[in-house]
């Protein structure tokens, strides 16, 4: 049987022809004058980054918001490799009256040389690019665009600030996620009408090439736009959250961003968050987890200001030991160290009785606190 | 006893010998070499010196010359004769001139890359030139993919991860791409079949990504001994491949002896067990302290074994840890821990599945016994070849089974010293398997006008999917337009996507123990059906014919089952026709439409039939390709009566089905047999023989070429069987081909035969 035959067999139904191709791109331009306004935020002007920098960027700086290339990708797959086209690329940018968004649609896929020379020329213009998760996701599609095109990308060498990872390590616990979205809905308090769900958008697209359907394209303009709109405001609104903590919005993400930059070993901000939090919190639970952070933070560089911490909270058992030992090893306070750590093995006691399983680590460490305590006590007697 | 009397004993002991259908000794062969080519990088060639490799056995040296003129290779020589270094001298002495260069090396599975690497690696080490090697599997840990991507210089992986990883991730690979030098493809006789064909596509695919990247790699290949090495090499990669086939490595005296257990019951054909045969000879050796490897073809046939042959060690007043079981699923430390052993002599006797028969580096033993007939002959002589060194003797022994094709070749000697009658076959055109891999391709590059993809027809097969909506042509291109990712969706391993998935509910998590292909899965896994897993009886509880599920719970009863199909041949189109004097044989396209109807229970051992039960599962249909013959033939004038001709038919396609895949090299599920005492549209009686795998994987086309040779075999298995009225070797017993069915097919065959003008 030849081919055609076999095929006949194996097409239960035929879908019927493609007549529609484009041999060009389309480019959106849109501006929004200031002030600009998304749910309680507006920005009035440009304004300049000096917090965000010392997380998404391998050398901190000051940088003028002017010198970013906001972007995001619509793409036909989630999985990557190969076959997954970036059918529209959006960016943003902010001039001195406003912010434009300029946004490149493949009307067919075979004009994707020259749009992929359009986007590197307008790259090429900009210090940093910023995406939300474009390191994981926008970049590597593209940079394999370029090398299916035989081109060099300008990404390459563009220094590039990604979102995500702050916005997660900040507002993941406060949110519950870290979407997009999410973002928007819970700290911009901004929420999308009729916005396209993600994993439609390939499905629009394939239906715009095969039957020339434009109806739905709009929306996923619209969701592109939205997404590149939203990240020019979350970037100021993460660089006033480092710069500001008496501004942050709520104790976790107070605790969060200060955690992470504890983390990040960048301490100084870090104090900041925790002491505005100790300061003028509202939870107790959030208070005392800061307290507990800061002091081992402290502990590194000021031990004696680490102990106020620790007195403060000595029905905590790690304060406990933290106390004891600081007697032992600091003050040497040997009777000191030991009453610390006779109230703390009673204070152990009385939790495993009630089932706190959880002491019996502090217990154990205690325990052999204690011996060596009662050995130096002997040692210097006899001494 | 050293090896040498324990020759002449077992010559002169007349028990052994009147089982012994042949005994070939092949002499104490002398290496012939040649020296190292001037211009090998001169510190590869110091490592090889520091190897105590100064000249190259000549076959080498002629491989490595081909592959530096830049021709592609094949080389077929046996277990032992330095295959490796035919391929990796010239890789390393390329990489030693230019540091830039790329390599990739395909083995079919991981176990196997694992210990071929050792010798690489060491010559690696003792140039001390850096070269990179690294392998690329599942296992890969994901923080050092990077990393391997940018620097490797040889990636050692499969071709499911090249398929499925690697070349829908090429522009990640760009660099591996760009300098491409070698592609080594080892154990190149594994890719025949359904996996062949898949893997001849996915070079398809590696060749246009290479072109992409402006390069033209080199094919390096070696393959077990078959017949058609070279067929199956420029099959696999589509250009000329210059054969290497002749081994010049020296090799001591060996002794091949084939044994066929005595037949103990003439009425039934029945002989004593293989396995109890195996054990006896086996026992021999082990009182001798002569090192002997037993293959056998199941786990459960190692255990029983071990434990019979260390209860036999301690009657003889040995250590019972002298004899151990090597299968997979031990561990890596206990593996190496046996090899260990076996190399400082504190184990003599290893029992291991015929799984492992390549992947195990135990170095060279004295003895092997093959239990039951491997498959294939590739198989075999890889077993055999693991005894054997250069200046001692050794043996290697293969006891029989009763199924019929150990009764065919345990008395066809010449296929095992002579010319392997096994041909390594491949359809990468498969239109099924096609598709797919066309759909790959596209993922991966866009094609372009009047690209042609294996087959001239590459753009019909575009627009059927431009009209399913997955490709979108625009502008002389054709794109990717679907949300997922092909490859994921496609085994090479299997024709369709549509396997079902076998769940012992009896243990607990409830556990998938395997899967099944969806046209056996109506004849094996019916509700009621008793499945045989690794030995372990299942009892098929349900099985969910729209979630593609068959829930089992372990057994153990005394008896399995066997289904009845029926099964309605229409002839779709016919490709070729050869009119001889007994009627017609015809090649082309058929569709199977298959119910299955009622299962027999039966008595394991006696083959009583104890009952029965219906099968109620939808029809199935399957496009496929097939030979059939066509007779002139009146069984009444030829004395016949209705029932014996039934009879002769079925016995004939019985004997068929089991000669035939000697010469496909497939196992006996890949093709199917259905006969017809008188075909509705011709009236003829009528016998197809057809892939068992939609749209046919090459097995019947190359049976049109095979027809005579495979008929005149069928004719000697059945004159060859001892038994009186037909056996399960056979023909079939003839409770199911009648009183006369033995004599009946064989005059079937004779007829045939003797009417070829």
């Amino acid at each position: 049987m030849n081919i055609e035959d076999q095929l006949k067999r194996l097409s239960k139904e035929n879908r019927g022809e493609n007549t529609r191709t484009g041999n060009n791109f389309r480019i959106y331009e849109k501006k929004y004058p200031f002030p600009l306004t998304m749910g309680k935020y507006t920005l009035h002007t440009t304004f300049t980054l000096e917090e965000i920098t010392k997380i998404t960027l391998p050398e901190s700086a000051i940088i003028d918001v002017k010198e970013i290339l906001f972007f995001d990708t619509e793409t036909t797959g989630l999985s990557g490799g190969a076959g997954t086209i970036p059918f529209l690329v959006g960016f943003g940018y902010f001039t001195d009256t406003d912010f434009t968004t300029k946004q490149f649609f493949l009307e067919s896929p075979s004009s994707e040389h020259t749009m992929l020379e359009e986007i590197n020329d307008i790259i090429s213009r900009y210090n940093y690019i910023a995406s939300y998760n474009g390191k994981g996701f926008d970049t590597h599609i593209l940079e394999t665009r370029f090398i299916l095109n035989r081109m060099q990308s300008e990404l390459t060498d563009t220094s590039h600030i990604d979102l995500l990872y702050p916005c997660r390590a900040f507002l993941r616990r406060y949110l519950g996620s870290a979407s997009l979205q999410d973002v928007e809905r819970g700290i911009l308090n901004y929420t999308r009408s009729d916005d396209i769900p993600g994993a439609l958008i390939p499905y629009v697209y394939f239906d715009f090439l095969k039957n020339g359907n434009e109806e739905k394209i709009n929306a996923v303009i619209e969701h592109n736009r939205f997404d590149i709109l939203s990240l020019a405001f979350i970037i100021k609104l993460l660089d006033d959250l480092m710069g500001n903590p008496a501004e942050s919005p709520h104790d976790l993400i107070s605790l969060s961003a200060a955690n992470y930059l504890k983390n990040k070993h960048i301490p100084q901000e870090a104090k900041a968050h925790f002491e505005n939090l100790i300061r003028s919190g509202n939870n107790d639970t959030l208070r005392k987890e800061a307290k507990k952070n800061l002091s081992m933070l402290l502990k590194r560089e000021d031990i004696n200001k680490a102990s106020v911490l620790w007195e403060e909270e000595k029905d905590e058992l790690y304060a406990v030991v933290e106390l004891a030992k600081y007697h032992e090893h600091r003050t040497k306070q040997i009777d000191m160290a030991l009453k610390i750590t006779n109230e703390g093995l009673n204070k152990c006691r009385l939790m495993m009785e009630l089932g706190n399983d959880n002491s019996r680590y502090f217990y154990d460490d205690l325990k052999k606190r204690k011996r060596r305590l009662l050995r130096k006590i002997k040692r210097q007697t006899k001494a | 006893m050293n090896i040498d009397q324990i020759i002449d004993s077992l010559k002169s002991n007349n028990a052994f010998m009147k089982n012994v259908t042949k005994w070939e000794t092949i002499p104490e062969k002398e290496g012939i070499y040649s020296s190292i080519s001037e211009d090998i990088a001169p510190n590869l060639k110091d490592a090889l010196a520091k190897n105590g490799i100064n000249e190259l056995y000549r076959h080498q040296a002629e491989a490595i010359s081909l592959v530096r003129e830049g021709k592609n290779t094949v080389i077929v020589t046996p277990t032992a004769s330095g295959k490796t270094l035919c391929y990796n001298i010239p890789v390393m002495d390329t990489f030693l001139k230019d540091n830039s260069m790329r390599a990739l090396y395909l083995f079919p599975t991981k176990a196997l890359s694992q210990d071929q690497l050792h010798g690489l690696l060491n010559l690696n080490e003792l140039t001390g030139a850096g070269m990179k090697v690294f392998t690329f599997d599942g296992d890969t840990p994901v923080s050092a993919r990077k990393a391997i991507r940018n620097v490797g210089n040889i990636v050692v992986t499969n071709p499911d991860m090249l398929h499925q990883g690697i070349l829908p991730n090429h522009t990640k690979w760009s660099r591996l791409f760009t300098d491409l030098k070698h592609v080594v493809i080892d154990e190149m006789h594994q890719y025949r079949g359904i996996f062949g064909s898949h893997v001849a596509n996915v070079i398809r695919r590696l060749k246009r990504i290479a072109r992409f990247y402006g390069s033209d790699p080199i094919f390096i290949l070696s393959s077990a001994t078959i017949k058609n090495p070279k067929e199956l090499a420029e099959n696999l990669i589509e250009e000329d491949v210059t054969l290497i086939s002749k081994s010049y490595a020296p090799a001591g005296e060996k002794h091949y002896i084939l044994y066929n257990p005595p037949v103990v019951n003439y009425e039934l054909g029945i002989r004593t067990s293989y396995i109890k045969e195996t054990m006896r000879i086996a026992e021999h050796f082990m009182r001798n302290d002569i090192k002997t490897i037993i293959f056998v073809r199941t786990r459960t046939a190692v255990e029983l074994l071990t434990t019979y042959l260390k209860e036999k060690a301690k009657r003889m007043h040995k250590n019972p840890e002298i004899v151990q079981g090597y299968r997979g699923g031990y561990l890596p430390l206990e593996r190496r821990k046996i090899e260990k052993d076996l190399k400082e002599g504190k184990i003599t006797t290893v029992i291991s599945t015929n799984a492992l028969e390549l992947g195990i580096d135990i170095g060279s033993l004295d003895v092997s016994i093959t239990a039951g007939y491997p498959g294939t002959i590739s198989s075999f002589l890889q077993q055999s070849g693991r005894a054997g060194r250069r200046n001692s003797t050794a043996i290697s022994i293969i006891v029989a089974s009763s199924a019929p094709i150990d009764q065919f070749m345990i008395n066809h000697p010449d296929y095992f010293f002579g010319n392997s009658p096994e041909s390594g076959i491949i359809n990468p055109n498969n239109l099924i398997i096609l598709i797919n891999h066309i759909k790959c391709a596209a993922f991966e590059l866009p094609f372009s006008d009047g690209e042609k993809f294996g087959v001239d027809t590459t753009e019909e097969i575009l627009k059927y999917l431009e009209d399913n909506g997955i490709l979108h042509h625009s502008e002389n291109k054709w794109y990717w337009t679907e949300a997922i990712y092909p490859a994921e969706e496609i085994s090479l391993r299997s024709a369709t996507t549509e396997n079902f998935v076998i769940v012992d509910i009896s243990s607990s998590p409830n556990k998938v123990i395997g899967e099944m292909d969806y046209f056996s899965a109506p004849m094996l896994l019916h509700k009621d059906a008793i499945y045989i897993h690794r030995g372990i009886q299942y009892h098929v509880d349900n099985l969910d014919w729209e979630k593609k599920k068959a829930y089992v719970k372990k057994v153990d009863v005394g008896y399995y089952t066997d289904a009845e199909m029926k099964t309605t041949i229409d002839i779709l189109y016919e490709d070729e026709e050869k009119i001889f004097g007994f009627g017609k044989l015809n090649y082309g396209d058929i569709s199977v439409r298959s119910t299955p109807t009622i299962f027999k229970k039966i008595k394991l051992f006696t083959h009583e039939n104890i009952g029965w039960g219906k099968i109620e599962l939808p029809e199935l249909e399957m496009d496929t390709s097939a030979v059939w013959i066509e007779l002139n033939y009146d069984h009444m004038e030829n004395g016949m009566s209705d029932d014996d001709f039934v009879g002769a038919m079925k016995g004939f396609a019985n004997v068929l089905k089991n000669i035939a895949p000697i010469h496909l090299m497939c196992d006996h599920r890949d093709i199917s047999v259905s006969t017809y005492v008188r075909y509705p549209k011709t009236d003829k009686p009528t016998i197809f023989i057809y892939d068992n795998y939609p749209n046919g994987i090459g097995l019947s086309r190359k049976l049109m070429e095979l027809f005579y040779d495979v008929l005149i075999e069928t004719g000697e298995l059945i004159t060859g069987c001892p038994c009186k009225n037909g056996c399960p070797s056979c023909v079939g017993p003839a409770l199911d081909v009648g009183e006369h069915g033995k004599e009946n097919a064989l005059n079937l065959i004779k007829f045939i035969l003797s009417h070829e003008h």
